[in-house]
């Protein structure tokens, strides 16, 4: 509240710091700030002050905005569900039975909830995408390494990526716009991607993906996402079905062996001292990179080359944008999730992360946008992927969906059953 | 303005930046409304204040 009344007075006397003066923003416990502690959703970092401030934040700051605290997220970063050992659960404003995706869960309720404007999460596989989808907000990856990483939370050197989730994909633009750039401690975006967000969409070409994500697709998902479409050709764009390259399963495969490897490289000191400060999940998963030869580990960044390569040269040379569904499941319940349920857990876990984790792999920008509703009740989003840097391709895509169909404007359920009641209650 | 006010939180970041810029409604005017709802809604966050650190943790240098 500190930092709102210096905003208000400074702005009294003329001044105004920037785009988002004055905004109220959380962001994924991961961002360090100096003497303050982010625990990473996890027991061992429960009590130890960050030494130095991460750049996102320092630019944040400097654009006006505001931080009023870290938001729970799963241990370390580590699953796509949403669960964490450690912390309360985290509820989808959707359906308190369903799971808020993660791991920056925090970050997709608290948006999604209007508890704050804007939140930073981190995608390594689809950690940004999958929250963002799953409470029926805007999420973006941006292209590998555009946004700096500086004093943030590692999980995978080569994967982790900095991204926004927002409720309208104009925030998302506005906040890139402060964060993209050089690091430096403080360089600005060449781009302003708000800017650009009103441009055309005639002769934009987006693809339809024939293979890999259009497989093991639920049909209400389907049926809704391939709605979206109409909404993009009407608006002026030409739809093309494209064959999705074998390398693409591939990298599906690898995903997780380079994940693993190098999340594994950052826990094993704790690992050996502090194994029991893990929560079971967390811990299994970890021991699982001790075991990955590190052969296997090169082979594997190598082959991200090859991949790629290929992406480029038989799917974004023949469209500017693939269009495919984001979570190809609708949004799993708490118990579906639960570590205990055996192989089905797995295979939840998979299908979570089954069409994000390739895009981190390749480390190109993707965004997702929610696009309606199952049958029952619950969002569900598209993903459009673009050449590398193509931000703000994606971004006047998704804000003229949004445009054209003001789905953004759905208040989430139990948000909308909790008002009721308090109205109720009131009288 | 009273308006403006119960409607802030259903605004988009965009929108409630407007909002300030044009001086219709305040910094601390909006974070009293987030406050409100984080108060209710503390599940969702963790505590930001701690103990001195003694092990020292990669980060990401870029």
């Amino acid at each position: 509240m500190a930092r709102a009344l210096w905003l208000d007075r400074i702005q009294s006397a003329g001044e105004v710091l920037g785009s988002l003066h004055g905004v109220p923003m959380a962001h994924k416990d991961m961002y360090y700030r100096t003497g303050r502690v982010s625990a990473c959703g996890s027991r061992i970092r429960s009590n130890e002050p960050a030494r130095g401030t991460a750049t996102v934040l320092r630019k944040l700051d400097a654009a006006g905005g505001i931080d009023v605290g870290g938001l729970a997220m799963v241990e370390f970063a580590m699953g796509p569900h949403g669960f964490n050992a450690h912390l309360p659960r985290c509820l989808n404003p959707w359906g308190h039975d369903r799971v808020p995706c993660g791991s920056s869960s925090g970050s997709g309720v608290a948006v999604a909830s209007r508890m704050v404007y804007a939140s930073l999460g981190s995608d390594t596989g689809g950690s940004v995408r999958c929250p963002a989808a799953a409470n029926g907000i805007v999420g973006l990856l941006p292209t590998n390494e555009l946004v700096s990483r500086r004093g943030t939370m590692p999980m995978s050197w080569s994967l982790d990526c900095v991204g926004p989730l927002t409720r309208t994909v104009r925030d998302a633009a506005r906040i890139l716009t402060e964060i993209a750039g050089p690091d430096a401690n403080g360089g600005s975006a060449s781009i302003n991607y708000e800017h650009e967000i009103d441009g055309p969409l005639a002769g934009i070409r987006v693809g339809v993906a024939e293979g890999y994500f259009d497989e093991d697709l639920d049909p209400d998902v389907n049926k809704v996402v391939t709605g979206s479409l109409e909404v993009l050709r009407q608006s002026g764009a030409n739809i093309i079905p494209v064959k999705i390259p074998r390398s693409v399963s591939i990298a599906s495969d690898l995903h997780p062996l380079v994940m693993k490897a190098e999340g594994s490289a950052n826990h094993k000191p704790w690992k050996r001292e502090r194994g029991d400060e893990y929560s079971a999940e967390v811990g299994k998963r970890l021991e699982a990179g001790f075991f990955i030869p590190a052969s296997d580990y090169i082979n594997a960044l190598q082959f991200r080359v090859f991949a790629l390569d290929d992406f480029l040269e038989t799917v974004l040379s023949k469209v500017d944008v693939l269009h495919t569904p984001l979570l190809p499941i609708p949004t799993p319940t708490l118990e579906q999730t639960a570590y205990s349920s055996g192989p089905n857990y797995l295979k939840m876990v998979v299908a979570l992360t089954r069409n994000t984790k390739v895009i981190n792999f390749l480390g190109l920008p993707a965004l997702s946008v929610t696009c309606g509703y199952t049958s029952d009740g619950m969002p569900t989003s598209f993903q459009l992927v673009g050449r590398p840097f193509s931000e703000s391709l994606l971004l006047r895509l998704g804000h003229r969906y949004q445009m054209e169909t003001k789905l953004y404007r759905e208040i989430p359920r139990e948000l909308r059953r909790t008002s009721t009641q308090a109205s109720v209650a009131a009288e | 303005m009273q308006k403006i006010s119960d409607e802030l939180h259903n605004l988009s970041l965009c929108e409630v930046a407007d909002l300030i810029k044009t001086k219709q409604v305040s910094a601390v005017e909006t974070c009293k409304r987030v406050s409100n709802k984080l108060t209710r809604l503390i599940p969702f966050t963790t505590p930001s204040y701690g103990k001195i650190a003694t092990v020292q943790w990669p980060v990401h240098f870029g």
